[in-house]
Parts: C-alpha cells; sequence; structure tokens
C-alpha cells in the first residue's frame, strides 16, 4: 500500500510538471501583453516597455520559464503582475475560501443524492422516483448562475434570511451564514448528477442474489439497504463524487462571482483577463496537485469499501 | 450506517437553525458606509493606479495640490494658491501649513518634490513617468511651504493635466521609505480616512482621519466590498448590504429610481464613445467615405433604442459639457440619401448587383473591431451600425474581442474601425484632443495627422487666456470633425445609487466621492 502511494506521488511530481508547461505554453499563446493591459490605453509605448522590463516579460520565454521553475523549486511562486504581490500569498489567502466552499457543497451533494438516490430506487416505479427523477433533471438543466441568483432572490431579497454576497470574516458566524447559499447553489448541482447514479446502480444491486439473501435471513430492510446494498453500490458514486470535488476545488468561476467569494476560481479568471502569467500558473498549478490527490484518496477508498482491492 | 444518518439529519438542523439565527443577527451600520464596485482594488500606489476602484479608495486615502469642485473646476487642496510666471514655464506653489500624513510626518515642498520625481523614476516604472518626464524639467523647494517647478514649455492646462491626476496623490516619503515595494498596501496620505485593512477580494476598509486638515469627516468607516455581478450588487443594495454602487447601467436605472428608500443621482462624464477610422489603411485615406459612413449612422435612434436616460449624444470630440465644446462643428445627421450619394460620388458602385458596392474591382468591405462590455453596449452598437451600413451596400463586420487582445491589436493598429472611448476626470479640451488627435498623440492610435490643428493645439497649450484659448480649441474641433475621422456617438452619464440613509452626499463626475460631510442616519 505504501509503495503505491509512493508511486502515486512521483506521478503526481511527473503530472506538475506536465501540467507547468502546458500551462505556461497556453497563457503565452493568448494575444495580449499584461504590460500593456496594466499600463492601460493612457501609457506611451516608451513606458509599456519600461514596465515589461521590470515584469521581467522583455526575456525570452524559454528563459522565463527556467526563471519560474527555478522559483518554484525554491518554494517561490513568482509574484503577481496583475497586484505586484505575492502569488503564493494570495494563493494561500483564495485556496481556503475555495476549499471550504467545496467541502460544504461535496457534502450537500452527497447527503441529498444518497438520500433522494436510495429512496427512489427503493421506490422504483412509484410518484417518488419520478419526482426524484424529475428533480434531477431540474438540477441538471438548470444553469448554476441561474440557481444562484434564484437561491438569492428568495433567502435574500424575499426572506432577508440570509446575505446576498461576500464571504465574512472567517470562522464566524456570519461566515456561514454567507457559505450556506453558495454552497447550496454548487451542491444542489452535483447532487443532480450523483442522485441518478446513486439510484441506478441501487436498483442493480437490489436485485443481486445477495441482497435476497440478506432479506431471506430476516434482517431489517434499513439494514439490508444501507449496510448490504448502498456499500457495493458505492465504489462508481465515489468515483464521481471524487471528479466533482476535484472539479469544485478548481474553483467555480460563475458561483464565486455571482456570491462575490473570493476563491480560486475569481482568482483564475481576473489573471487570465489581465494576462497575469505568475498567477495563472500558480493557481493551475495548485488545481492540478488537488485534483491528483483528490483521485489518489478516491483509489485509497476504494480498498476500504471493497476489501477485494488491494495496491501494490 | 443508521448513526452516520443521524449525523447527517442533526448537520441539516444546524444548518437550518444558522439560517434563523442569521434572522436575528442584523447588522449594525451606523456611521460605516459600504460601497460596492464591480472590481477589487489593483495597487494603491498611486504612480500606478489605472483603474477606477483603485483609484476611488486612494482618492479618500490621499490628497492633492490642487482638486476639483463638483462642476469641474479646479480649485487649491494641499497648496493653498499658485502662480504661473510671465512665460508660463515655471509654476510655484503656497502649500498649506500644518497639514500632517496619517503616519505624523508633515506634509511640505520635500514631500511635493519627492512625489513628482517618484513619478519620474525609471526604477519606480510607472505608466505616467513618460508624460510628466517630457514636461517637469525640474523641482525646487524654495521654502517649506513653496515649491517651484520649471516646465519645458508653457502650460497652460498644466494644473488640470499633471497635478489633477492619480499619480500625483500626495503620499508620505516616510512611508515609502518603510515599506519600500510593500507601499502598495500601506498607503499613508493626508486624506480625510486612513487605510485600516484589505483583504483580498474581500473587502477594503478605511477609518476616519479625526486630524483630517479640512476637520474629521462624520464617518466613521468607509468599506468598499468587490461584487463582480451586477445583479448581486442591485440585491446588496435593495437588501442594505451595501450603501452605495456606482455605475447604475441603463436597464436598471428605472428599477432603481422607483424603488422606495434608493436615490439615484447622474451627472455627465467627461467622456467621448464613437468609431474612429484606421487611416492607415488606404481604404479610409479618402474622406469622402467617411463622410458617407458618418451620415450613415442614426446616432439619435442609437442613443433612444440603447442608451435611453444614460447617455447625451454628442457631436465633438470634446464632451458637451466641457467649456470648450463646439456646438456648430459640422454635424452628421443620419441621412441614408446624402450617404448613398456621396459613396456614389467617392467611386463605389454596385455593378455586379450583388449587393454589396465595388471600385476598381474591389469591394467595399471592412470590420469594426469593438470590445464587449468595455463601454455601454460597446458591442450592440457596432453591430447595429454594421447592420445600418448594410443596408447602403456596404459589407461591414464586428469582430468583438475581449479587452486584452482588442488593446493588443489597437497599439498594432491591426484593425479597419474601432469603437473606442476616451475618459477624464475633467471638461479640459487638451485632455482629449492632444492625446488622441494630435500627430503622435499617446492615444492616436489612428494614425491622424493634420498639420494645422497640430498647431492650433500647440497654441491651445501654451495660450493662457481663456477666451483665445476657446476660440482656438473651436477651430481645432472644426477642422477635427470637418475631417470626418471620427464618428461620435454619445457621451456617457455617471450614475450612482445609494440607500437614503446615506445623507449629505452629492455625486459629480468629477467631484465622485467627497464624503467629507456625508454620513449614515442611524
Amino acid at each position: 500500500m505504501l509503495t503505491y502511494i509512493v508511486r502515486r506521488l512521483f506521478i503526481l511530481v511527473v503530472v506538475v510538471l506536465a501540467v507547468t508547461i502546458i500551462a505556461f505554453s497556453m497563457v503565452h499563446l493568448i494575444p495580449g501583453n499584461p504590460a500593456q493591459i496594466m499600463a492601460g490605453i493612457n501609457a506611451s509605448p516608451e513606458d509599456v516597455k519600461m514596465m515589461s522590463k521590470k515584469l521581467g516579460l522583455n526575456k525570452p520565454l524559454y528563459i522565463q520559464y527556467i526563471d519560474y521553475m527555478n522559483g518554484l523549486l525554491h518554494g517561490d511562486f513568482g509574484t503577481s503582475i496583475r497586484t505586484g504581490r505575492s502569488v503564493a500569498h494570495q494563493l494561500l489567502t483564495r485556496y481556503p475560501a475555495t476549499f471550504e466552499l467545496a467541502v460544504v457543497s461535496i457534502f450537500i451533494a452527497l447527503s441529498v443524492s444518497i438520500i433522494g438516490g436510495v429512496t427512489a430506487a427503493t421506490h422504483h416505479n412509484t410518484f417518488i422516483d419520478n419526482l426524484t427523477m424529475l428533480g434531477a433533471l431540474f438540477g441538471v438543466s438548470m444553469p448554476s448562475f441561474w440557481r444562484g441568483l434564484m437561491l438569492m432572490f428568495l433567502f435574500s431579497l424575499l426572506l432577508g434570511w440570509l446575505p446576498v454576497s461576500g464571504r465574512g470574516d472567517p470562522y464566524t458566524l456570519e461566515w456561514l451564514r454567507h457559505l450556506i447559499l453558495p454552497s447550496v447553489a454548487l451542491g444542489v448541482g452535483s447532487a443532480a448528477y450523483l442522485v441518478r447514479l446513486v439510484r441506478s446502480n441501487m436498483l442493480e444491486i437490489l436485485n443481486e442474489e445477495y441482497i435476497k439473501t440478506a432479506r431471506s435471513k430476516g434482517l431489517r430492510e434499513t439494514f439490508v439497504i444501507y449496510r448490504h446494498a448502498l456499500k457495493n453500490a458505492f465504489i462508481p458514486i465515489v468515483t464521481m463524487a471524487g471528479m466533482q470535488f476535484g472539479y469544485l476545488l478548481g474553483g467555480t468561476v460563475v458561483i464565486e462571482t455571482v456570491f462575490a467569494w473570493p476563491g480560486l476560481g475569481r482568482l483564475m479568471i481576473n489573471s487570465i483577463f489581465a494576462r497575469d502569467f505568475p498567477s495563472i500558473q500558480g493557481a493551475v498549478l495548485m488545481l492540478a496537485v488537488s485534483f491528483a490527490l483528490v483521485n489518489l484518496i478516491v483509489d485509497l477508498t476504494y480498498a476500504f469499501l471493497d476489501p477485494r482491492i488491494r495496491y501494490s | 450506517m443508521k448513526n452516520k444518518f443521524s449525523v447527517l439529519v442533526s448537520v441539516f438542523l444546524i444548518l437550518s437553525l444558522f439560517m434563523v439565527v442569521g434572522v436575528c443577527n442584523a447588522e449594525d451600520s451606523s456611521g460605516t458606509l459600504r460601497i460596492a464596485n464591480p472590481t477589487d482594488i489593483k495597487k494603491l500606489d498611486p504612480v500606478d493606479i489605472q483603474d477606477a476602484t483603485s483609484s476611488r479608495v486612494a482618492d479618500l486615502v490621499f490628497d492633492h495640490l490642487a482638486t476639483y469642485d463638483y462642476d469641474g473646476e479646479v480649485i487649491p487642496e494641499l497648496a493653498k494658491s499658485w502662480e504661473f510666471s510671465e512665460e508660463g514655464d515655471e509654476i510655484t506653489f503656497h502649500l498649506r501649513e500644518g497639514v500632517k500624513f496619517h503616519d505624523g510626518t508633515e506634509f511640505d515642498a520635500q514631500a511635493v518634490k519627492f512625489n513628482f520625481e517618484r513619478i519620474m523614476d525609471p526604477e519606480v516604472a510607472s505608466p505616467s513617468r513618460e508624460k510628466f518626464s517630457k514636461r517637469i524639467e525640474e523641482i525646487e523647494v524654495v521654502d517649506d511651504y513653496t515649491v517651484r517647478f520649471k516646465l519645458t514649455g508653457p502650460d497652460a492646462a498644466f494644473i488640470d493635466l499633471y497635478v489633477v491626476d492619480n499619480a500625483t496623490m500626495m503620499m508620505s516619503p516616510a512611508s515609502v521609505k518603510k515599506y519600500g515595494k510593500d507601499v502598495d498596501l500601506h498607503p499613508v496620505g493626508t486624506g480625510p480616512f486612513k487605510f485600516e485593512d484589505y483583504k483580498q477580494a474581500n473587502y477594503v476598509e478605511l477609518v476616519r482621519n479625526e486630524d483630517y486638515w479640512k476637520g474629521a469627516p462624520k464617518l466613521g468607516e468607509v468599506i468598499f466590498k468587490p461584487i463582480p455581478e451586477l445583479q448581486s450588487r442591485i440585491a446588496e443594495l435593495e437588501t442594505g448590504g451595501v450603501d452605495l454602487m456606482f455605475r447604475v447601467p441603463p436597464e436598471q436605472l428605472e428599477n432603481l429610481e422607483k424603488r422606495k428608500g434608493i436615490v439615484v443621482q447622474k451627472s455627465p462624464y467627461a467622456s467621448i464613445r464613437g468609431l474612429w477610422f484606421n487611416v492607415e489603411k488606404k481604404l479610409f485615406q479618402d474622406k469622402k467615405l467617411r463622410k458617407a459612413l458618418a451620415y450613415g449612422v442614426d446616432s439619435d435612434t442609437i442613443n433612444e433604442a440603447f442608451l435611453k436616460g444614460v447617455a447625451v449624444p454628442g457631436k465633438s470630440v470634446v464632451p458637451v459639457e466641457s467649456w470648450a465644446y463646439n456646438e456648430d462643428v459640422p454635424k452628421y445627421n443620419f441621412d441614408k440619401e446624402k450617404a448613398a450619394a456621396l459613396l456614389k460620388e467617392a467611386g463605389w458602385v454596385d455593378e455586379n448587383g450583388d449587393g454589396v458596392r465595388e471600385k476598381e474591382g474591389e469591394k467595399l468591405s471592412f470590420t469594426i473591431m469593438s470590445p464587449d462590455g468595455r463601454y455601454l453596449r460597446d458591442k450592440e452598437i457596432s453591430e447595429a451600425v454594421t447592420h445600418a451600413w448594410g443596408s447602403l451596400g456596404v459589407d461591414a463586420n464586428t469582430e468583438v474581442l475581449e479587452w486584452g487582445a482588442f488593446i493588443d491589436k489597437l497599439f498594432a493598429a491591426k484593425y479597419d474601425m474601432v469603437f473606442l472611448g476616451w475618459m477624464q476626470s475633467t471638461f479640459e479640451p487638451a485632455k482629449f484632443l492632444n492625446p488622441l488627435v494630435k500627430t503622435g498623440g499617446r492615444a492616436n492610435f489612428f494614425n491622424y495627422s493634420n498639420s494645422e490643428l497640430d498647431k492650433l493645439l500647440e497654441e491651445g497649450i501654451t495660450t493662457f487666456d481663456e477666451k483665445k484659448r476657446k476660440e482656438i480649441y473651436d477651430k481645432a474641433q472644426m477642422i477635427f470633425m470637418e475631417d470626418a475621422e471620427f464618428i461620435s456617438l454619445y457621451n456617457h452619464l455617471g450614475i450612482v445609487a445609494h440607500t437614503t440613509e446615506l445623507k449629505d452626499y452629492k455625486y459629480t463626475a468629477p467631484r465622485s466621492l467627497d464624503l467629507v460631510d456625508a454620513y449614515m442616519e442611524k
């Protein structure tokens, strides 16, 4: 198991290296000069040149890449072109906001989808099943910004229960109140995908022989469903939830924009508009590492869920 | 598993509880003004400020030597008075005494010299460096409260162009030495509010400067919140999450004006918006064609359809509200027949009946480059114009570009026509004509050149008599608009919306955030 983890971590390093090269080339392929964007249309070409020099953008691309990698190896993510501040500091202030949003959202998504999916499967072809599937279809079809705005309209404007936007002071009651709407908006979206998966897996497994055996042993129905059936239906659900979680960790630009949530997604989009190369690279790197780690955790969870799976 | 289920139920119950607790947790906002901005601040070091949000925040922390009143007239601020030498190439400022920076150090002539020289320092690499270096030759400290600027030539618009500029906000020299590169997040000025805290993408917090030289402001705190989504900004205003928002868009104007508890204030911006021809392109070197296209644009209908209540039609390259605006410039009122006749005169005729005019075997075809959302309705108006020209037998298209790509092409002059706006803090004509239309002007992206106009613009800067200046700029606008290089579309209005709790706050574009007397009613 340990060898497996070490091997996976080694692969992670290779992935990160590939990501830096791809991200670096991609951001330099987009038309637009960061010094020009920073200086605005008021600045003269001479000032733009001077600014390029100050930002180190006048060096050849491969030198810029080597400088960047050299810094990275020493723990230096570079300096943001847009704000002149350390990229590492920016990532450290933005990442927790995205992380907490992703954790709460995936928690909501899993809770809703497991309850919904299991109920739909155990009430197959009944009104409850149809209603759950209709809800899921509705959830999948609803664009996230619309979901966000509707929640805002209902809970902030109409009822006045929750704040419209922002994050509040971290880890206070105010923060929790700010967290509810964006995480519900995101979580419901993911839940809509997951609920159908839970339902179909459950349906399949409920027809298995061992479920019949369990029932014939006289076990309680909830025990049969949650212990015998759900655990066996879990592997594809965990895979999908892992993917969703990885996606949420990348910062969800739309929801972060609607709710003015100061996360990684907004940082990334603002950096792209400003061609802020160091910030884009930093954010992409962070996202790649998170995604790879989440995948590793998901793979390790398989062994826990299904004792037949062993890594060596 | 049963246990896990109970945990889930409990968490839902707790979350619901927070929702209910939220209702009882209304925030006390007395003395605190919360302002919604579409963007976060970028840099608060005056020499680097290029965006509206940073400029708004910095304006409360710093003062200038001179500033604008509500009508855009220059008035003294940290300088009590100033006078030009007889030749007009030297200006002496007499400074206010006893003014202190927020760090307790004294504001004096050395501080003025330090701040101006910092803009021109190549090491600092300010985007305003070249502009200042070309104008200021030397700065001499005469005594503690007198400072003299030797200019490279007479400049009647020196105060407007160089003194009331973002870059020349007076910053404490001691703070620059203390914080070095990080001074950007430790702005220390003499302004009515002190910088307190900043959380990236979250808020900027300013607190009252009790020792402000004009008298302490009434508000205790000002908080700027970046809220990128327009609907969210409006929802925040409607629910009292913020008290003031800038840039109200046309489609929301009526809704907000009707709403109880919300006040809307409007003021003309010193701005022009329109279409410019790239005269480097052979096609647009023909004045007749440019005029024909100008007659083919129905700017009144465009204003009515796209900009109801948020813009005024302007005919010149100088904004309508400016003292220098020339009412009599050639007007290109929409006239389809005249446009068609001019096109024909210029040799553009549809010979093969395909609906597009040709001349010497070449089709009349070009593209308008437009940003998307940078200027009010830029993309939509560009598309409407190309459509209207289509009915004249012109094959015009719109290329909509994201801002970074847009300015890349703009600076490289890789476009046919462009939708471009120009906005300044006041209506001084030299702020419009000199950069935009003078040969080699820093914003003359259109390769436009007219030696007669250049001479007039030189004269305008060196003439101190206001009446004579008006005559010069009248003539300059006449020549420029006669050349039909620019199709004027509209002058944009600045619109803010705030709650009725915010009292004694007056908005005009030149003085958009004067908060010395404003207060929040409990």
